[in-house]
């Protein structure tokens, strides 16, 4: 544009959807799609990485938990990330059964040693992993982990 | 004069010349009074000239710390203004306070006799001196401000013939030993010297042509017209006042020099007082013109200076409707774009409609009142609802609406791009003024609109692009890395991305047996969505190759998940093959997609292999299961097969001719020795040779698949 | 599929397992049956060499913390050796260092079981 700078531009987004059977297979494409569109906006490796293993945990999450005793035709696993000029924000969405963010607690490991039960670490690593992590639950309906992170350059 | 000085060193200055300027006043009365004699000749001349000298300097000084201290190019013209009555009236109001204090010296020619009284009677001159130096140096510099409001170019000239001639006048005086005598002008020049009257002349003619320097005055709001001719008629009165009643008589006796520069001063304030009092006078009756005028260029500068800061598309119609209301003080606003499509216009941004008048709007085709906007390109104007012809279905689509303004908007390319009215509530709500004021705001609306436009699009250019960047690698990450080893059998496989991307995908997967299998698969359609479908896709065929052993099941299932998920007019083929364990048998289901190519070594046939089979993601189900049919191929040691998406027979040279299948089949005639590895070559080569520069329009992708027994 | 494989190579009483390529929730029961394979050999001297793993998620840590309390009971323990450091970051979130040695050869690893 020429002349001043104006005050109100209007911000690129762009927005990505992925829907796939929730089946741990499917792990590695998720990782791949999301390391796609980091790439893309210049996050380096390092934080390319750590987006991959958060989206990785939420979405084990949902295949391990979300579907338990459901019909496998449900069984499907949302994966939106938007891109803004300098953050991702990735919603992981399930129909499944949900559960309780604030009953998780962050685990000791000693005491994970003692009861031998892994399990609960992945959103632990989520909330240390990205810059901002939050929860919609509704059983049944939609389950929802949204997670974002700051490009810092 | 440019004098540089500091703060500090100027006031100092000031104050020595103003003890300087009282000293060699009273140094007669004060050696009088100690007694000493003085040779009153020598000193009385030279005396005289050092005050001189010292009245003019400290007019300098004074200047100077003024234009500092004061900085009156800086005010605004109110300010100014007001300054400039201050000024006067703190010299009317300090000249009566000299006359209360020292009433017996006004009208006395000299001195009285004592030293006290004679004390007194310098001091009173001084002061009254310095008063006048005090206030009417400041009210000389902000006239001349004033004439400078808007510049012209002989008005610095005149400005320095008037300095010129106030120091001619100066030297004058001084040698003459009398002030300017203006009253030569009305009362002929009978007995005045020939000087004096050349001098009252120029200076009244040029003061008189700087008076004529007013142009501020026209650009005043019309309410401050009014307050500034009522203030002026005092303030002129007070002009008038102060010379005559107060300054005449004993300024000169104080010093002619100084008399003279407040009669020229005073000359200047009446000449320029007066005119500005006419020019007052003559511009109230049109004032209100004016004031029309003046704001609507204010507005019309505010609007454009508004909507060029609003770049988004989305945001910009509502803006501009609220700032047409605002400005025309309609009650209701309301934009229209064109819909070259439907041939119809479309409310989009509106200020006080309700629900019901948007969606039953009269004024979304181009006839009856728009007709003339869009092909004469004229605004409109209804002031009276009773008179109009569409007076009534207006009444009854908006019982509020009296008067009603509107103008069109046309891009640059003189295409219609809408239409914004502005409405009232009561009847001649608008006027001519109000209306060009519209067309304005259309015209720089329209120039908005488009600019946002543009931007937008090629913000969304930039998007695509990008959204199409990541697609590619997405695809490209989601492509095996790795062949897979199965007894007995050569795998190759070969893919190239084209300049957009195709939808081409291949895997290999594992049924649930542990059995292995090849998928090959084109998503229909490019870019984006084609690339992702084709992740999930292959997370789908992941998926189910975990859960299913048969090949047919397998790409059934996936066609129903596809169906509901996969935009309508999307749809993918793909191939699914299966080795089965023991036997060299290959079992696969085509799903709408191009053949596969088998070739037998032992009769060298080439046999084009294509069982029914539906593309995946077109039929909910029913239609797709009973088409589907699965096909096996039996191995013999030297037997290949070559499975290749639309990009390898569409794959055009520069003369657009396809590659074929043909040529594919005659290719795989050719390479029946060959391992897998050297029939992958064999084909690159030929459909490199074949295309040439010509670039790739779709994706290239093939498998070769050789079984060495 | 094929984006994890795990080579045991017996040394003596140690065994060396590396782990190569993504170890996710998908891969983990594949190393987890590695292991278990190990506990049931009662081979519980266990060196995990991570020199080509490109990648791990919580569940292929909670592998190790499965196994991690019946190897130490039976005078065994489970080290740890060739870390990239990006992998190596996902085990400092979690603490892991504290509970579990890490050495940068395998040799070093082998030698303190002796």
């Amino acid at each position: 544009m020429p002349g001043k700078k104006p005050h109100t531009l209007p911000e690129k987004k762009n927005s990505y959807r992925l829907k796939l059977p929730a089946d741990s297979a499917n792990l590695d494409i998720i990782r791949k799609f999301i390391a796609g569109i980091a790439e893309n906006m210049g996050f380096s490796e390092e934080d390319i990485y750590q987006i991959e293993l958060a989206v990785d945990e939420a979405c084990a999450n949902v295949i391990k938990h979300a579907y338990i005793g459901e019909n496998t035709r449900e069984k499907e696993i949302h994966v939106r990330v938007k891109t803004r000029a300098k953050k991702i924000e990735i919603t992981i969405a399930d129909r499944g059964i949900g559960f309780n963010p604030n009953s998780i607690k962050t685990p000791n490991m000693e005491e994970y040693l003692k009861r031998m039960k892994p399990g609960g670490l992945g959103l632990h690593l989520i909330k240390t992993l990205m810059d901002k992590v939050s929860f919609r639950i509704n059983p049944g309906v939609r389950n929802e982990v949204k997670m974002s992170k700051s490009l810092v350059k | 004069m440019r004098l540089q000085l500091s703060g500090k060193l100027l006031y100092t200055l000031i104050l020595v010349s103003i003890a300087g300027i009282f000293l060699s006043e009273s140094v007669f009365t004060l050696a009088g009074y100690f007694g000493l004699r003085l040779d009153f000749s020598v000193v009385t001349f030279s005396l005289e000239n050092l005050r001189t000298l010292l009245i003019i300097g400290l007019i300098l000084l004074w200047r100077q710390a003024a234009k500092e201290r004061l900085r009156p190019g800086e005010l605004p013209l109110p300010q100014k203004l007001w300054r400039l009555v201050a000024l006067l009236t703190a010299n009317f109001l300090g000249a009566f306070l000299l006359k209360l204090i020292f009433p017996d010296f006004i009208e006395a020619d000299s001195a009285p006799a004592g030293a006290g009284a004679n004390l007194a009677y310098t001091l009173f001159h001084n002061l009254a001196g310095l008063l006048a130096i005090f206030t009417l140096v400041p009210i000389l510099m902000i006239l001349r401000q004033l004439i400078f409001y808007k510049q012209r170019r002989t008005t610095r000239l005149y400005l320095n013939l008037f300095i010129i001639l106030l120091a001619l006048s100066t030297a004058w005086v001084h040698s003459s030993d009398q002030i300017v005598n203006f009253s030569v002008i009305w009362r002929g020049t009978a007995g005045s010297s020939v000087y004096n009257v050349i001098l009252a002349w120029s200076l009244s003619v040029i003061i008189l042509f700087l008076s004529f320097r007013n142009d501020w005055i026209t650009y005043l709001p019309r309410r401050q017209k009014f307050i500034y001719f009522f203030a002026g008629i005092f303030v002129f009165v007070e002009i008038i006042t102060v010379r005559d009643v107060l300054f005449n008589p004993y300024l000169q006796r104080y010093s002619l020099i100084m008399a003279n520069f407040a009669e020229v001063a005073w000359v200047f304030l009446i000449l320029y007082g007066g005119l500005a009092m006419i020019t007052l006078l003559v511009h109230l009756p049109t004032a209100r013109a004016v004031d029309r005028k003046l704001k609507e260029v204010n507005s019309l500068y505010g609007f454009t200076r508004k909507l060029n800061t609003q770049l988004d598309y989305q945001k910009l119609p509502q803006m501009i409707t609220q700032l047409t209301a605002e400005v025309l003080g309609s009650q209701s606003a309301w934009l229209e774009m064109f819909e070259s499509e439907h041939n119809k216009l479309a409310l989009i941004s509106h200020i006080n409609l309700t629900q019901q008048q948007i969606l039953n709007n009269p004024l979304d085709r181009i006839e009856g009142l728009n007709h003339d906007l869009v092909y004469q390109k004229k605004p409109l104007l209804i002031n009276d609802m009773s008179q109009n012809p569409h007076g009534q279905e207006l009444l009854r689509w908006k019982k509020d609406l009296r008067s009603l303004v509107a103008a069109p908007l046309f891009s640059s390319r003189e295409q219609l791009m809408g239409i914004i009215y502005a409405s009232k509530s009561q009847s001649y709500g608008f006027d001519n003024d109000d209306v060009s004021l519209l067309e304005g705001f259309a015209n720089q609306s329209a120039i908005a609109l488009e600019n946002a436009q543009l931007w937008q699009s090629s913000l969304e250019r930039e998007r695509l692009e990008q959204e199409l960047k990541v697609a590619r690698e997405v695809q490209l990450k989601l492509l095996p890395q790795t062949l897979p080893r199965i007894p007995g059998f050569e795998l190759e496989r070969f893919f190239l991305t084209a300049n957009e991307v195709g939808g081409d995908y291949y895997d290999f997967i594992e049924f649930a047996d542990g059995q292995p299998g090849v998928v090959i698969g084109d998503v229909s359609g490019k870019g984006t969505s084609a690339a992702f479908y084709m992740a999930e896709f292959k997370g789908v065929i992941q998926t189910l190759a975990s859960a299913l052993n048969d090949p047919k099941d397998l790409v059934c299932r996936a066609n129903r998940i596809f169906y509901s998920t996969i935009e309508r007019k999307n749809f993918l083929t793909a191939i699914v093959g299966k080795f089965l364990s023991g036997e060299q048998t290959f079992q696969f289901v085509r799903a709408g997609h191009s053949p596969l190519i088998f070739y037998r070594h032992s009769s060298s046939e080439i046999h084009f292999l294509q069982p029914q089979g539906l593309g995946i993601g077109m039929d909910p189900g029913s239609v797709f299961d009973a088409v589907a049919e699965v096909h096996s191929v039996q191995f013999q040691p030297g037997d290949f097969l070559l499975l290749f998406t639309d990009g390898l027979v569409e794959a055009r040279n520069h003369a657009g001719e396809e590659f074929g299948e043909e040529r594919v089949a005659s290719l795989a005639g050719r390479a029946g020795q060959l391992s897998a590895a050297q029939i992958k070559r064999h084909i690159l080569d030929e459909v490199t040779a074949f295309i040439g520069d010509t670039p790739l329009h779709d994706d290239l992708t093939f498998m070769v698949i050789k079984f060495r027994g | 599929m094929a984006n994890f494989d795990i080579e045991r190579k017996d040394n003596g009483d140690v065994t060396i397992l590396h782990a190569n390529g993504y170890l996710d929730a998908h891969t983990a029961p594949e190393f987890e049956n590695a292991l278990s394979t190990l506990i049931q050999e009662k081979r519980f001297k266990i060196v995990v060499s991570l020199e080509g793993l490109q990648y791990i998620s919580s569940a292929g840590l909670g592998v190790f913390m499965g196994f991690i309390e019946e190897v130490r009971q039976n005078a065994g323990d489970i080290k740890i050796s060739e870390v990239s450091p990006r992998v190596f970051k996902v085990f400092d979130l979690l603490g892991f260092p504290s509970l579990y040695e890490f050495y940068d050869s395998k040799q070093a690893a082998m030698e303190k079981f002796k």
